[in-house]
């Protein structure tokens, strides 16, 4: 079964360039506008990979992430993070929040697919 | 890609409409942190999605406007008004840089913005000091391969609750598998017995020699997540693949005894190290993502489907929709046609089923393509703050029933227009403050937008408490341009109407603002272009107010079928007020053509008479009394055919210079049927 990935960004152009650039990888793809949106995914269904953007509104990436890793069903759920800043400082925001990683933007195909190798196969 | 980078664009205007709502708020709540918020998250929306897309210039811009915007975050630093204006030029600014291929004169703008932008926040920061923030960190791996393999050494000791950030650690040894011929030793020396096993915890480290063109960044990239949670020793060991020379990976790892735990290589390593075939990695870890819960989950609850309120459609498509949509129709009164002659009653049950679905679908297809004036609401607020800056004049915009919705494409079309009305009522109509305070008026202009729908038309109002119009200054302008002598008996009504002519305005002098080159003659013309009208009341000192009354779409209309001569004549349903019986032959032929209807005299344009001139009259024609302007009026018509939707599609090169017709239609016979637009017609020939 095709490894099912959640994408949570509020820029409909980002989630559509990653939508296309994973369902052609393969993967099945589900999307939500921002953390509020994404979190009624996790009701205990399987999913492979959250792939979230830092900056959204009602709930931001990292806020999602330390919620969904506090639920039962989802205490390894690989979770990569969006994000542009390469700073040490929000990458171990991300870390301690329980995110397993992070994707720079701006990212091609190439680069997204290497980094999700990381952490689902 | 290509159609992303379309939506992307569509993406930057909407971003940049909401980042004006947004300012525009603020200017009233500078100290709204939501708002702040959400303009520092759009920017940096911009931002991520600009490098994405290859709009360099517009990631590089916002860039510097997100850290502008992330003083104000903090409350450290408060917004003021220079912000607020200077924002609304950088989201100008941000329009024109949605070039993917930018010229020199767009490198100029964004090199400017970003140096204004430094500037801002300069001066927000009282710090003289430009903001020496690093550029974003450039991706280059440089990933020339060596062409020569080199032999590394790589020890990787994940820390026991590795899993719990939803690592899986052997996904990493892959990946280093990937990068070149591998020999790898799995440890499990701190393996616990079975009754003491945490499947939770990760016991087992590995150890491997690997042969790869990469270089060390590239390797170590492997572990980029995991670093922190993990030791890992990544050493190079020689040039070259020496993976098949045991002597030399055994003295390496004998150099390597000596440190700490490492003394269990000293036995088994070296014999495995000429295998390059990889051990079969034993299952040793949980498999924690399919443990319990997941059973818990019932079939039919997984994945049940996401409802989606609203989805974007291409506008190309709705008009693609709405096109196929009037073929329909035509094809339908085709089908009509048939059913008529062959009068079959199966047929007959299938051609009224289909009428109606199709009925419905047309309304369907409409509804589809309104869109509420709302959605450019902000461009009105956005004018009016602008030019209330520039003129000095303090002006409150004032909306009403924007949710009324109309034809994207009447939207379109009217958009220019209406800013231009308001550009003119800020301009000409809103007197300065002293003047209004000598008049006895409230310092603050006041204009009005009120949007309602009437029948089958929208009527939009708009309307400022400024000076008026001067019939005697309209007077002296329209004598100078030989438009009106003292000798023409004109009401202040037909007066007025001279500010539509072109290249008429009682300014005398052109203003930067209302001369840009649209004039109210343009307007109108706009306007009438869309099957509207556009209409002007004014009281001096009091008000000046436009109506534009618009069909509610463009495309298709309600209309009765009439003949006159043998040939179809379609008038829209909307202007009909009703119908009578005449008798040619009885009506009074003088200088003012007129019928008496029920003991009203209205007067009548015979269409036979003024299309066919020379043809004979039949016994009995129908008079059409439709409305025009605030009067009635008939059309005099040899038959009526039935109602009919039209399907309005515009006339040819050789019929454009008139405009009588509004278009044409082709009935379901394949007869064309020319649409009658009532008022045209009537001014014309009476």
């Amino acid at each position: 079964m095709a490894k099912q990935i959640l994408i949570v960004d509020d820029s409909e152009s980002i989630r559509e360039v990653l939508s296309f650039s994973l369902e052609q990888a393969g993967y099945e793809v589900y999307v939500a506008n921002d953390g509020q949106d994404a979190l009624r995914f996790f009701d205990g269904r399987p999913i492979d990979l959250l792939l979230t953007d830092f900056h959204m509104p009602n709930l931001n990436g990292l806020e999602l992430i330390e919620k969904v890793r506090q639920l039962d069903a989802y205490k390894y759920l690989p979770m990569l993070v969006l994000t542009t800043e390469n700073q040490k400082d929000i990458i171990q925001k991300a870390k301690t929040a329980g995110a397993t990683g992070w994707l720079l933007k701006p990212f091609n195909t190439e680069k997204l697919l290497l980094t999700l190798r990381k952490v689902i196969r | 890609m290509h159609s992303f980078i379309e939506k992307f664009r569509e993406e930057v205007s909407e971003y940049c409409e909401r980042l004006e709502t947004c300012l525009l708020v603020l200017e009233s709540e500078p100290g709204n942190l939501s708002v702040i918020g959400e303009i520092f998250r759009i920017m940096h929306s911009m931002k991520g999605s600009g490098g994405m897309f290859g709009f360099d210039l517009i990631s590089d811009v916002t860039h510097d406007l997100e850290s502008l915007f992330d003083l104000f975050r903090s409350e450290q630093y408060a917004i003021d008004s220079e912000i607020i204006s200077f924002t609304l030029q950088a989201v100008d600014g941000i329009r024109n840089l949605m070039v993917q291929e930018p010229a020199p004169e767009h490198t100029v703008l964004a090199q400017r913005m970003k140096q204004d932008t430094q500037s801002q926040i300069s001066r927000i920061t009282q710090n003289s000091a430009p903001n020496t923030e690093l550029k974003g960190v450039s991706e280059s791996d440089s990933k020339m391969p060596d062409s020569i393999l080199s032999t590394w050494y790589i020890s990787f000791e994940p820390d026991e609750d590795i899993f719990k950030n939803g690592t899986n650690p052997i996904y990493l040894i892959d990946e280093l598998h990937a990068l070149g011929k591998c020999n790898i030793q799995i440890i499990f020396d701190k393996l616990p017995s079975l009754s003491e096993l945490d499947p939770e915890k990760c016991y087992v480290s590995w150890y491997l020699f690997i042969a790869t063109p990469e270089n060390f960044d590239t390797l170590n990239d492997v572990f980029i997540f995991v670093s922190d949670n993990a030791n890992i020793v990544i050493e190079k060991i020689a040039e070259g693949n020496v993976l098949h020379n045991e002597q030399v990976l055994a003295s390496f790892l004998n150099s390597k005894i000596n440190n700490d735990s490492w003394e269990i290589f000293s036995q088994t390593p070296i014999e495995q190290a000429g295998n390059t075939k990889f051990p079969e990695l034993p299952v040793t870890e949980p498999e924690p993502s399919k443990s319990e819960p997941i059973e818990e989950v019932s079939v039919n609850s997984a994945f049940a489907p996401v409802t989606v309120d609203s989805i974007r459609v291409h506008s190309s498509k709705i008009d693609e929709y709405m096109n196929l949509v009037s073929e329909l129709i035509t094809a339908q009164s085709r089908l009509d046609l048939v059913n008529e002659k062959l009068k079959l009653p199966e047929l007959d049950l299938i051609t009224e089923t289909f009428g109606k679905l199709s009925r419905q679908l047309r309304e369907n297809a409409f509804d589809m393509s309104l869109i509420p004036l709302q959605s450019v609401a902000v461009r009105f607020k956005r004018l009016v703050h602008d030019l209330s800056n520039t003129l000095g004049k303090e002006v409150e915009l004032y909306t009403e029933g924007l949710e009324t919705e109309l034809d994207k494409n009447i939207i379109e079309k009217l958009t220019e227009p209406l800013l231009h009305i308001i550009r003119n009522s800020m301009d000409h109509g809103i007197e300065p403050k002293n003047i209004r305070l000598e008049k006895g008026k409230p310092a603050e202009g006041k204009i009005s937008i009120k949007a309602s729908t009437v029948g089958s038309f929208v009527q939009i109002d708009i309307e400022d408490d400024g000076a008026g119009l001067n019939v005697e200054k309209l007077k002296q302008k329209a004598r100078e341009r030989g438009l009106y002598s003292d000798q023409k008996k004109l009401t202040d009504d037909e007066i007025y109407q001279f500010i539509f002519e072109s290249g008429f305005s009682t300014t005398t002098e052109v203003s930067d603002l209302s001369g840009r080159g649209v004039g109210m003659d343009v307007v109108r013309r706009r306007v009438q272009e869309m099957r509207g009208a556009l209409e002007l009341t004014t009281e001096e000192d009091r008000f000046t107010r436009f109506t534009i009354k618009l069909p509610l779409s463009l495309s298709i209309i309600d209309g009765l079928l009439t003949t006159v001569c043998g040939n179809y004549y379609v008038i829209p349903t909307a202007m009909i007020r009703n119908i009578h019986t005449v008798q040619p032959k009885l009506l009074k032929k003088d200088f003012r053509q007129v019928l008496e209807i029920e003991g009203t005299q209205i007067p009548y344009l015979n269409l036979r008479e003024e299309l066919y001139s020379g043809e004979p009259f039949p016994e009995e024609q129908l008079a059409i009394v439709v409305t025009f302007d605030k009067h009635v009026h008939a059309l005099l018509v040899d038959e009526v055919v039935r109602e009919y939707q039209a399907v309005i599609k515009p006339l040819g090169k050789l019929l454009k210079n008139q405009d009588v017709f509004s278009g044409a239609s082709i009935l379901g016979s394949g007869q064309l049927a020319l649409v009658i637009d009532t008022n045209k017609m009537i001014k014309q020939y009476s």
